[in-house]
């Protein structure tokens, strides 16, 4: 399972970029390879830019570092969406939890068939009273706007913020496999963790990192990280203000630099089990 | 996933030598089964002298290794050797290049210059045009070169570490009229006044003394202590030293933190038929990590790629304009340049 989702992440890696390539039709990717042009020497590059003088800011195209700044400023307004996301979350279960616990309540002390009598009935009426003075009190200390309505509003609100500066931030629909991968991979994550906490206390630390069933968790959870870049939430710039090849060039930018992270994460596997050459 | 959690590297598993590391499962293990019995009875009487519980847990997983995992594993490989075979020829040409990335990072660590390295030492590619396809009809530009946008360079790194390791802030500067606070005085205002904060203000030259009601905007405190912890706050404001002095008191005693410095109209630089013009170098050199937020367009004409612009409010009391920026400004905190992104106002002009 895990193998087969490993794989499906190269593959859907190589597939953006493959759409990337195709989808503009006007443009064609190249690799910079000084000395000759092979398209597969991704790496080679690094190493030639960075014995030359990168040092000095100056060489750097300004796209670039605004494209970088763009990402840095797109990953923190990601982080937001899913804190905000969160909080609603929680907040509205933890209330409206609350509200059915005082609606159950209401409902037998005032309608039920067989009227209650005794302690019941007092501890009914305090449970009562209990939650509506919590719920009132959670609603003029501005809780209820700070963990539900604000974050209810925060693509509004953001998008008012930054709409000056041309870019817009959007939700990104995810298919229904990419859901259900993403589910899989939570779950062997989660899997993978507990079993390795479990072992780490049962087995003995010198006997651990040689023991077969320690390492096979430890791949799967490596293997089985959440999908990363712009999987969720992205930042589109504004047609009217930039014309197609700088948004094409924005796309592409992020869509690299998160292939690149990707890659760079899964060579973990490689290193827990190396490939014989 | 947060950017953080992979820059402090938390996500990875502590790396020990390859040999310990080994996949148990990895096809070798398969044809030499007495090979790897003999290393194993050679190992258990090594552990034995270490401690006996290692052994018993040996002998426990004994029976399930051979009996169960293995040929199960053997299944598996054979099932998945198809995929197996292209992930493997695949992550060879990675293999090969990766041997040379290492000397460039010694060499750029050897230089100690580690916090600029990650900021800029990256891959790079270029956008090309593609000459058979461009059947685009020709707009206004003819020549549309491709390398217009330039090299484009991918950092090691989202967040420089130099950004996440330092504890000197970007420097937030607010300003006070129609974007933090609004204030009328007595005699302009007649009725719906008594909500507002009173403040009186003696001007020293004339000496004449006159009271003004000073009106929070919505969110001001919410806005101001989410900030502070972000920014070094800096107030800067067109209006006289007497008058802001005491409305920034008043401000600052409803946040936990402090402005870390007060710029008055003796600051601005008047300029005839514009109006008083700040000038953000006389508060920090480092242009690149300050930010001015301000309702008048006049006020940051000198440094308009720093300035974000908030509509001036007065009255309206479901204002929303200072919390539409919080996640704006708290993004903002760790990027290298903030005039990349706030030069984005300007459209195309920002790119060239």
């Amino acid at each position: 399972m895990s193998d087969d989702l490993l794989i499906k992440d190269e593959n859907s890696i190589a597939t953006v970029e493959q759409h990337d390539l195709f989808s503009m039709g006007i443009k064609k990717l190249n690799r910079v390879t000084p000395g000759n042009g092979s398209l597969r020497r991704r790496r080679r590059s690094s190493s030639r830019a960075s014995s030359k003088n990168l040092k000095s800011t100056t060489d750097i195209s300004p796209a670039s570092k605004i494209f970088r700044n763009l990402l840095i400023l797109e990953d923190d307004l990601r982080r937001q969406a899913k804190e905000q996301k969160l909080l609603k979350w929680q907040f509205t279960l933890f209330l409206s939890s609350l509200m059915g616990v005082a609606g159950f309540a209401f409902y037998e002390l005032y309608f039920s068939q067989e009227s209650v009598q005794g302690l019941y009935r007092m501890m009914l009426q305090f449970l009562f009273m209990f939650i509506m003075i919590t719920v009132i009190l959670f609603h003029l200390s501005g809780e209820y706007r700070r963990t539900i309505v604000i974050p209810r509003k925060f693509f509004t609100n953001t998008n008012k913020g930054i709409r000056q500066f041309n870019v817009k931030l959007v939700k990104v629909k995810s298919s229904v496999s990419d859901m259900i991968a993403d589910i899989v991979r939570y779950i062997s994550r989660k899997v993978a963790w507990t079993s390795m906490r479990i072992l780490r206390i049962i087995l003995p630390i010198s006997y651990l990192e040689t023991t077969w069933i320690y390492q096979l968790w430890r791949s799967v959870a490596i293997r089985s990280q959440p999908r990363i870049g712009a999987v969720d939430v992205k930042l589109v710039l504004y047609p009217r203000a930039f014309s197609a090849e700088i948004r094409e060039g924005w796309e592409i930018y992020r869509d690299e630099f998160w292939a690149r992270e990707g890659a760079r994460r899964r060579k973990l596997v490689n290193q827990i089990s190396p490939k014989r050459d | 996933m947060n950017s953080l959690s992979y820059l402090t590297g938390s996500s990875q598993p502590t790396s020990s030598s390859k040999e310990e590391l080994r996949f148990p499962f990895s096809e070798s293990s398969l044809p030499n089964v007495t090979e790897e019995q003999e290393v194993e009875n050679g190992e258990v009487s090594q552990d034995s002298k270490g401690g006996r519980p290692s052994w018993v847990w040996r002998v426990v997983f004994f029976l399930p290794t051979w009996l169960i995992i293995k040929p199960i594993w053997l299944i598996w490989f054979v099932l998945t050797f198809p995929l197996n075979l292209i992930e493997h020829t695949s992550s060879k040409d990675g293999s090969v290049e990766e041997e040379e990335v290492i000397p460039t990072n010694s060499q750029g660590s050897g230089g100690g210059e580690v916090i600029e390295d990650d900021d800029l030492v990256g891959e790079s590619m270029v956008l090309h045009e593609d000459s058979i396809k461009s059947s685009r009809p020709s707009t206004s530009r003819s020549s549309y070169t491709s390398t217009r946008l330039g090299k484009f360079l991918f950092p090691k790194k989202l967040i420089p570490q130099s950004i996440l390791q330092t504890d000197r802030k970007k420097v937030l500067v607010l300003d006070l009229d129609e974007t933090l606070i609004h204030s009328m005085s007595r005699s302009t205002s007649s009725s719906n006044t008594s909500q507002g904060h009173m403040v009186e203000v003696t001007f020293s030259v004339s000496g004449v003394s006159s009271l003004y009601y000073v009106h929070k905007r919505p969110y001001c405190d919410l806005f101001l202590s989410r900030v502070c912890k972000w920014y070094d706050l800096v107030i800067f404001t067109a209006s006289m030293r007497e008058y802001a002095d005491p409305v920034i008191d008043w401000l600052e005693s409803g946040i936990s933190a402090r402005f870390t410095k007060r710029k008055y109209r003796s600051d601005c630089i008047l300029r005839d038929g514009i109006g008083y013009v700040k000038d953000l170098t006389m508060i920090s050199k480092n242009l690149q990590d300050t930010i001015i937020v301000d309702n008048s367009p006049v006020s940051y004409a000198m440094n308009v790629d720093n300035a974000i612009q908030v509509e001036g409010w007065i009255s309206d009391p479901t204002d929303t304009g200072l919390l539409n920026l919080l996640p704006l400004l708290e993004g903002l905190r760790f990027t290298t340049d903030t005039r990349n992104i706030l030069s984005l106002k300007n459209g195309e002009h920002a790119f060239v």
